[in-house]
């Protein structure tokens, strides 16, 4: 008698990889955790890091910032220009920007960079043996790879953030002072006035949050890349894509934890 | 060159592992007294280099015990692997040497940045080290990519002994290599086993290798050991497996590697 293929089979397939690799990353998450805060310390490592991920990316997250905050000027524009609405301009601005489009765009623009960089690097170290020369030069590849940049991932993002956040603005007063006729005075001040320590605090959270989940997609898939040179391009891509997704869910719980009532 | 000692430096019993459906190690014995220097030999695809890694505990194994002098690697105390690698010395088949450090500090890795070592000592160091492989001072401050493939094996030759080690693993040591280059490869080896009385393991296919450098040779075949003897009987070993192998024969007991 011929057997018929269960429909649920497939779905069932994949539910189980997915838990499968979901058990990994925390596996992988854990054990990078517990060797950032055993000894031996990288600082050096932590420090050419901290340049890496923070001082080469801000021409990125500067243009970035910028054009988001121009754009964001004349969009709030089209609309509250509708309901005559215009001077609610610079605080939606400065708020949207410091709780969620700098950190947001900032920490996509870092994962481009930077967890496509680790995965390629880590990757052709497993690809070429030097993840194991690691191992019988008796050191810890966790300790010495991922640990510095995880302390630098999580230090770098939130000055990123915040340097971010004084472009965007600076770029929604130069199209709202420059084109649509706001006073320089008035934009600052209700700028100030509208903006709370929980919103840039927030940001900051997040920032940390983003810059330690960029690092840790990055080495994730660079440690466990495979098959030469194709494999390294798959893990890179991985990568970019598992870091991306994972900023925007959390920046969800981040943002239900620190404003939902 | 065999020791005295009656533990086996180096003990490898029933290894086994696998790849999937694939068995590469099928209950894979070998010892190497101390003092020795034992040639692993066989075809591509036949689990040396598999053994290899599954000795230095890089890959986990399925079933079967590695001892080093006596003690099972997984009984070692929380500290003790990394107390092992620090008296092993290991020589990788593309040389493995960091890319994002000079070739200094690949060669005094374990001692600078693991160990206690000073920076100027260290240095030191491994200039002297790299001396005793035939390279100067200016190719302590280059980096792996600017140096040959010979002398990127000289380099990760020195980074292999920088601590003196008691046991030394190479695998392919002259792979990839021309005749003259990988000559100068071995004579390097075989100075550094004798001045170092390391036990040693060398994961070869190239004969004139395992002729130069071991004192005793193995041969792996189907994921186990099927002739080991002293080099000197290699010729006349009576083994069908080996003969085929040292006379490079395509017909006889071994197959080339076959299709995964």
């Amino acid at each position: 008698m011929r057997a018929w293929p269960n429909p649920l089979a497939p779905i069932g397939r994949v539910v189980l990889e997915f838990l499968a690799a979901t058990g990994r990353v925390a596996l992988f998450t854990a054990e990078s955790v517990l060797a950032a805060v055993r000894p031996p310390y990288f600082f050096r490592l932590a420090v050419r890091q901290f340049l890496e991920i923070g001082y080469y990316s801000l021409p990125i997250v500067g243009l970035t910032a910028i054009f988001t905050g121009m754009v964001l000027a004349l969009q709030s524009y089209t609309g509250f220009s509708r309901f005559a609405a215009e001077s609610a301009i610079p605080s939606v601005l400065v708020v949207s920007l410091t709780r969620e489009l700098g950190p947001v765009l900032t920490a996509l623009m870092v994962a481009g960079r930077v967890s496509a960089s680790i995965a390629a690097e880590t990757g052709t170290m497993r690809v070429t043996e030097q993840l194991d020369a690691l191992v019988t030069l008796s050191a810890n590849p966790l300790q010495y790879l991922v640990a510095p940049r995880l302390l630098a991932g999580v230090l770098a993002l939130p000055p990123l953030v915040l340097i971010a956040d004084v472009i965007g603005t600076m770029g929604g007063f130069l199209i709202s002072v420059g084109k649509l006729g706001f006073e320089p005075g008035i934009f600052l001040n209700r700028c100030l006035e509208s903006l709370q320590t929980l919103d840039v605090v927030s940001g900051l959270v997040k920032a940390a949050v983003f810059g330690f989940l960029i690092v840790l997609m990055g080495s994730y898939h660079g440690f466990h890349s495979e098959g030469g040179a194709r494999g390294v391009g798959r893990a890179t891509t991985n990568a970019v894509m598992s870091a991306s997704a994972l900023i925007l869910v959390a920046n969800y719980l981040i943002t239900e934890a620190f404003f939902s009532r | 060159m065999t020791g005295s000692s009656q533990v086996p430096a180096i003990e490898l019993r029933g290894l086994v592992k696998r790849f999937g459906r694939k068995i590469v190690l099928d209950g894979m014995d070998l010892t190497a007294m101390a003092g020795d220097s034992l040639a692993v030999i066989g075809t591509s695809g036949t689990g040396k280099s598999v053994s290899f890694k599954c000795a230095l505990g890089l890959l986990p194994l399925d079933a079967g015990t590695v001892r080093f002098a006596g003690t099972p690697r997984d009984q070692l105390p929380s500290s003790g692997p990394q107390a092992l690698m620090r008296r092993t010395g290991v020589l990788f088949q593309g040389s493995a040497l960091f890319d994002s450090l000079p070739i200094w500090e690949n060669v005094a890795f374990a001692l600078f940045h693991t160990g206690s070592m000073r920076r100027a000592q260290a240095y030191e160091l491994a200039c002297t080290k790299l001396a005793e492989v035939g390279l100067d001072e200016r190719a302590a401050n280059l980096f792996p990519s600017e140096l040959s493939g010979g002398m990127q094996k000289r380099a990760a030759i020195a980074r292999a002994i920088a601590a003196d080690p008691e046991f030394l693993f190479f695998d392919e040591p002259t792979s990839g290599l021309d005749p003259i280059t990988a000559a100068t490869i071995n004579r390097l080896i075989e100075d550094c086993v004798t001045r170092l009385r390391a036990t040693t393991v060398t994961i070869t296919h190239d004969l004139a290798s395992a002729r130069q450098i071991a004192n005793r040779v193995a041969m792996l075949h189907g994921g186990r050991v099927v002739w080991e003897g002293p080099v000197a009987e290699l010729d006349r070993s009576g083994s069908a497996h080996v003969e085929q192998f040292v006379h490079g024969r395509a017909d006889g007991p071994v197959t080339a590697e076959p299709p995964t």
